[in-house]
């Protein structure tokens, strides 16, 4: 049991995620293909609008076309699928928590190829100021209430009916997630009437924005996404956990220093033990570069699966001493 | 009672308006006194929700197209059979629907109903039976698309002499529009069997037609041109527009019936459908590139030149003991 233990706790995380994120990116990416079909209520972005190839939907798409509906169906019997589309999400929320944004979200994993290439290039990286920090974490939850009041709104006939999904019309996961299946249909700015011409240019600025935030600074799209900020609306009960003995932590700040998110609690935190904040992706980077035994860890209803051990951090630290010296 | 029955009022005889037997006939989904073309769903329109069921709202029309065919006030004769998704026929009457004659029924399972009028007659010694044809579709998203696949298939008929079907395209699904340059292809039957050489003519909502012979698996083919030309601000892209098909086929059957005696009978069938805008005519891919490949050059400047800016050259800093 302890080889085991010792084992994971070793893993080369890396390359474990790396492979973890490929597989989930094939299966939700081309599972259509292979009729893989996980419903329409995945809590990541496996864009809905990759037809042919997606092996289940973003849950945002058939949650703003349900807020749409006019509100006497809405408020009636249609109001028992809304919260039945929202339960599914909850559940499969459940058991992984923001594991979905870490390790399976396409757009995440996309993102993470971005600063792969960024890293081969020898371009540094940038990141925010504190305050930058604190104000942008802001803009998802002001996205997430657009997504849900705009809808609402034209199901009230307030709004345009043409503004169906409006997320969705900016989301850069619509234009680059089913250009990996051939699809470029979505690359294009709809004339069809004023509305979805403003939405569908202002979804092509964010494609490009997207692209090149994500060059310069690590996971770019995710402090923004409303998907995250509706998942951390239900974080707390989930299953999968990740959590800090701040007896044990020296403050070296390594955790820090390697978190995509560049959540500072991490670090500081020393304690509350449910240490997991609204913007983190739960990559567990911050675990496998703790070298304090125990200090961090991800439990998954309570038992641990993976904790910082001072012969995991060592063993990492000197492959990835030795892949930086290995002759190009 | 049947719901579909709610709604309909069959009119008294006296008030039927004269259809010549040779007409051509049709079923629409365009509302009697509608703007042509609109594509309203909500009440009145061809499709209306009671209680969470679409029920279908259908007119039949008489002449070639849809820019000259009328409505009809009154009663037509003839059976009119309904087999629903599951492929169960039953009978129907038709009635007063929302001002002309027409139907109305019930679509509460997934998928593709078919809607027959067989109508007979004879004039100068010709028998002529018209059979109208209509395949309209039942789907809600909320009910997910995993279904979709088997219920695909076109149905036929045994119970009609001649039919029209509709031929899938090859990734069709319930959410497949016909938009102008594609291409719709229809099967003619005869006795079940697939006809060669049936003269089969369509007609588009603004009065375009052409006419093709099947071939030797019974297959005509169209191309749908673009027919709709709006100033810009009142572009829909959901526009719909009716089209209908015909095909006909003589042969020297002879006989009598109650309303005389014939030596050659001419079947026609006919069915309706719908089309729509081309995506290509409103989606521009230039611009599209255009601003994503602005926002990012645009984006990659402007990091560049706010790093240059904050770096600054190292200098070293002395400090003069004396001070
Ligand atoms: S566009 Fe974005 S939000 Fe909409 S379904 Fe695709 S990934 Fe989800
Ligand atoms: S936060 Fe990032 S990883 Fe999570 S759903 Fe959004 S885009 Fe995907
Ligand atoms: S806190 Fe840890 S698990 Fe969360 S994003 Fe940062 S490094 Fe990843």
């Amino acid at each position: 049991m302890k080889k085991i233990r010792d084992a994971i706790n070793g893993v080369d995380l890396r390359r474990f995620r790396f492979l973890l994120q490929l597989f989930f990116f094939v299966l939700l990416v081309y599972g259509g293909y292979f009729a893989v079909n996980l419903g329409q209520s995945l809590p990541t972005f496996a864009c809905g609008f990759n037809d042919a190839g997606r092996g289940g939907i973003c849950y945002l798409l058939p949650l703003q076309h349900q807020l749409a509906m006019s509100w006497g169906t809405l408020f009636g019997w249609a109001g028992l699928m809304v919260l039945q589309g929202f339960l599914f999400f909850a559940l499969w929320f459940f058991i992984l928590n923001k594991g979905w944004c870490g390790y399976i979200c396409p757009l995440g994993t996309i993102q993470d190829w971005i600063t792969s290439l960024r890293t081969r290039l020898g371009v540094r990286y940038s990141r925010y100021t504190e305050g930058q920090f604190r104000r942008l974490s802001l803009i998802k939850y002001l996205l997430l209430a657009l997504m849900i009041l705009i809808p609402l709104g034209i199901g009230g006939a307030l709004l345009p009916h043409d503004m169906g999904t409006p997320f969705c019309d900016i989301c850069p996961g619509r234009m680059i997630i089913p250009m990996f299946t051939g699809d470029f249909s979505q690359l294009t700015i709809d004339f069809s009437t004023k509305t979805t011409m403003v939405m569908t240019a202002l979804g092509m600025l964010v494609t490009g924005l997207f692209l090149a935030g994500a060059f310069f600074k690590k996971r770019f799209f995710c402090f923004f996404c409303p998907m995250s900020a509706l998942h951390y609306l239900l974080s707390k009960p989930a299953l999968l956990k990740l959590k800090k003995d701040g007896a044990k932590c020296t403050r070296c700040g390594d955790c820090y220093r390697v978190c995509d998110m560049e959540i500072r609690e991490i670090a500081d935190e020393v304690k509350e033990p449910r240490i997991m904040q609204d913007d983190c992706i739960m990559c567990l980077k911050c675990v496998a570069h703790c070298p304090e035994q125990g200090a961090l860890k991800a439990t998954f209803a309570g038992i641990p699966i993976f904790e910082s051990t001072e012969q995991g951090f060592i063993k990492r630290m000197t492959k990835g001493h030795h892949d930086e010296h290995k002759p190009q | 009672m049947k719901k579909s029955t709610l709604l309909i009022f069959l009119f008294s005889m006296s008030m039927t308006q004269a259809l010549r037997a040779a007409d051509t006939l049709w079923w629409s989904e365009t509302m009697p006194h509608a703007e042509h073309g609109s594509s309203q769903h909500s009440h009145g329109g061809p499709v209306e929700i009671r209680r969470g069921i679409y029920h279908k709202n259908l007119w039949l029309r008489s002449g070639d197209g849809p820019v000259d065919a009328k409505y009809l006030d009154g009663a037509v004769s003839g059976r009119i059979l309904l087999t629903d998704a599951n492929g169960e026929t039953k009978e129907l009457s038709g009635g007063n629907v929302h001002g002309s004659y027409g139907v109305n029924f019930a679509m509460p399972d997934e998928g593709f109903y078919n809607l027959h009028l067989i109508r007979e007659s004879v004039v100068d010694g010709a028998r002529q039976l018209t059979i109208a044809k209509s395949e309209p579709l039942k789907h809600s998203c909320r009910e997910g698309h995993d279904h979709v696949k088997p219920l695909m298939a076109p149905k036929r008929s045994s119970q009609v002499p001649m039919e029209i079907v509709r031929q899938r395209t090859a990734d069709e699904n319930f959410h497949s529009l016909l938009g102008y340059g594609d291409t719709a292809s229809f099967l003619v039957l005869y006795q079940g069997e697939p006809l060669a050489g049936a003269e089969v003519t369509l007609h588009t909502a603004r009065g375009w037609r052409n006419t093709v012979r099947t071939d030797a698996q019974g297959i005509a083919s169209f191309m749908m041109i673009r027919d709709y030309y709006p100033p810009w601000h009142e572009f829909e892209r959901r526009h719909r527009q009716d089209y209908v098909v015909h095909a006909s086929h003589t042969t020297d059957d002879a006989g009598t019936t109650d309303s005389g005696s014939y030596t050659k009978t001419r079947y026609l069938a006919t069915l309706n459908g719908s089309y729509y805008p081309s995506t290509r005519d409103y989606r521009s891919y230039a611009y599209g590139l255009l601003l994503g490949v602005f926002a990012l050059t645009f984006t990659g400047v402007a990091v560049y030149f706010y790093r240059r800016r904050r770096q600054h050259r190292f200098h070293e800093v002395r400090f003069d003991e004396k001070n």
